[in-house]
């Protein structure tokens, strides 16, 4: 596809300052962007693009999307330095030409003159309201399956049943870091890590990796190994929202939808899932923002061994996933996509292998559920 | 799993900007302060110059410091002696980050009354926590 004609540039502002002792520079973002959406006669509500690059503060894109409160369906936060944005501006084309979103904001802003240089840039807006508080990893999962007990009475029974599945799973892999297949009373026994959250609620921490190739359709047909197609795609963001925090849905609610809608697709066709499995209750969220099963439904969902592959209707994580086999980096997303594509080719282990399996969902949550997340769907079809 | 132990730890030396200077003068004052917009009139939290709803200026005005535990989650690993992090639901709309001090961690419960507290910072600053009322 040629972006030939495919976006125009709409809005243009640069911001008067040349010296800004009295702002911050996410301040500076947000005037910036305002000042273009002033100048193309948009609105904040118009933009679900956003594009910045190491200038920003924060985390990727997730603090400053948060900070300016969008709404987004698109995001970009390709580093290349001072040349970032002209590929931003690449980039947003191709969004746009795609269909990935109709308004595209970038933005750039600093404060040299004003402000130690810092590596990594300025400090995030959120660091002072939210850095005192000692959020990490498990507190901030914690607090979400907290809330979704509170809200619809799920379990740590329910919870544990999601590692079980995995265990199940994971004992065919023999790379596996934990093999050993575990019971609800064993994950029930591990120590408190961040109530309500148990040891084994929680994802391993391991050393590894992955890759993946993406083709196009001409190079897939020349080669000889199955072919899995990318049928729909879905990304968004989600913050506390100015204060507006709900922790009972995750950006899932928005990235499922949006892939199932664009691969033609409901929930009820999917043969396998990778979900996404950072803690138990992320898979039990997802699942709920999927469509798997109605809000506040996920306990009940994934109890009795409805995880496990033959035993279950959803089968997931068959690798023993990020819960027992393996989550490189702290960040296993590549890893969902993998195994979802032995899943597609009939190359998963054979206990664990789904029958005809011709279309199958992988999912990542990445950030913090807790505070700010970003949530991406890709479903692959065997072509 | 009951825990009383010391529950106010000295916590990091917030590092203010330009724009949220204002918010830890009030704070030194012992008044938390959220954030308004003068153009569509909604209460948002952290504070920001510009309205995250609407983009509108905004301005800070003091909160009443009271509020409700939207969620609490008691950190047992990883941290040189247990704290209670959570999100308080204030008066005024907004939820807040924080963490719950001078009291039973294990009792701490969602939807119960908290008031604010204000909690020693390196440096000699202080930042929000709450306790139960």
């Amino acid at each position: 596809m040629s972006i030939k004609g495919k976006a125009y540039i709409a809005g243009a502002f640069e911001h008067p300052t040349r010296h800004a002792p009295d702002k911050s520079t996410p301040q500076l973002h947000a005037e910036c962007a305002k000042g273009a959406l002033a100048d193309a006669g948009l609105t904040k509500e118009d933009v679900d693009g956003y594009f910045c690059a190491g200038d920003a503060p924060g985390f990727g894109a997730l603090s400053m999307a948060d900070y300016l409160g969008l709404k987004l369906r698109h995001i970009d936060s390709t580093e290349t330095g001072g040349s970032s944005y002209i590929v931003h501006v690449a980039h947003a084309a191709e969004a746009i030409a795609a269909g990935r979103c109709s308004v595209a904001l970038i933005t750039l802003a600093g404060r040299p003159r004003s402000e130690p240089f810092r590596r990594g840039g300025a400090a995030a807006p959120e660091a002072d309201f939210e850095n005192p508080y000692g959020g990490q990893t498990s507190n901030l999962y914690g607090m979400c399956a907290a809330r979704h007990m509170y809200e619809y009475g799920t379990t740590g029974e329910q919870l544990a049943w999601i590692k079980v599945a995995a265990s199940h799973h994971a004992q065919h892999n023999p790379n596996a870091m934990l093999r050993q297949v575990v019971t609800v009373e064993e994950v029930l026994a591990s120590p408190i890590i961040s109530t309500p959250l148990h040891r084994l609620d929680c994802c391993v921490v391991s050393d590894g990796g992955g890759a993946l190739l993406v083709v196009a359709p001409e190079v897939a047909h020349a080669l000889t190994r199955p072919r899995v197609k990318v049928l729909g795609v879905g990304e968004a963001i989600k913050g506390p929202l100015g204060g507006r925090l709900d922790l009972t849905y995750s950006a899932a609610a928005w990235s499922g939808p949006a892939a199932f809608a664009e691969a033609g697709v409901t929930p009820g066709d999917i043969k396998y899932a990778s979900i996404y499995d950072s803690f138990t209750i992320t898979v039990l969220m997802q699942l709920e923002d999927l469509g798997f099963c109605a809000k506040g439904e996920g306990g009940r969902f994934v109890a009795d061994g409805n995880l496990i592959a033959g035993v279950g209707k959803l089968p997931f994580n068959t690798d023993g996933g990020g819960l027992c086999n393996n989550h490189p980096a702290n960040r296993g997303g590549i890893t969902k996509v993998i195994e979802a594509v032995r899943q597609l080719r009939g190359e998963a282990h054979p206990k664990v292998q789904t029958p005809s399996c011709d279309l199958a969902l992988a999912t990542g949550i990445g950030g913090a559920l807790g505070t700010r997340h970003g949530a991406g769907a890709v479903i692959l079809e065997r072509e | 799993m009951t825990d009383t132990a010391e529950t106010r730890r000295l916590f990091p030396a917030p590092q203010s900007n330009p724009e949220t200077r204002p918010f830890w003068e009030a704070a030194a004052d012992g008044r938390l302060q959220i954030g308004r917009c003068e153009t569509c009139g909604e209460a948002h939290f952290y504070p920001r110059s510009l309205c995250p709803f609407c983009f509108g200026p905004a301005h800070l005005e003091t909160a009443s410091g009271e509020g409700v535990v939207y969620t609490v989650s008691v950190t047992y690993r990883g941290a040189p002696q247990p704290f209670a992090i959570g999100y308080v639901t204030l008066a005024e709309g907004p939820r807040i980050l924080t963490n719950f001090v001078d009291c039973d961690l294990a009792s701490l419960a969602i939807g119960q009354a908290v008031r604010l507290v204000w909690s020693p910072a390196e440096g000699g600053a202080q930042v929000p926590t709450f306790t139960p009322v």
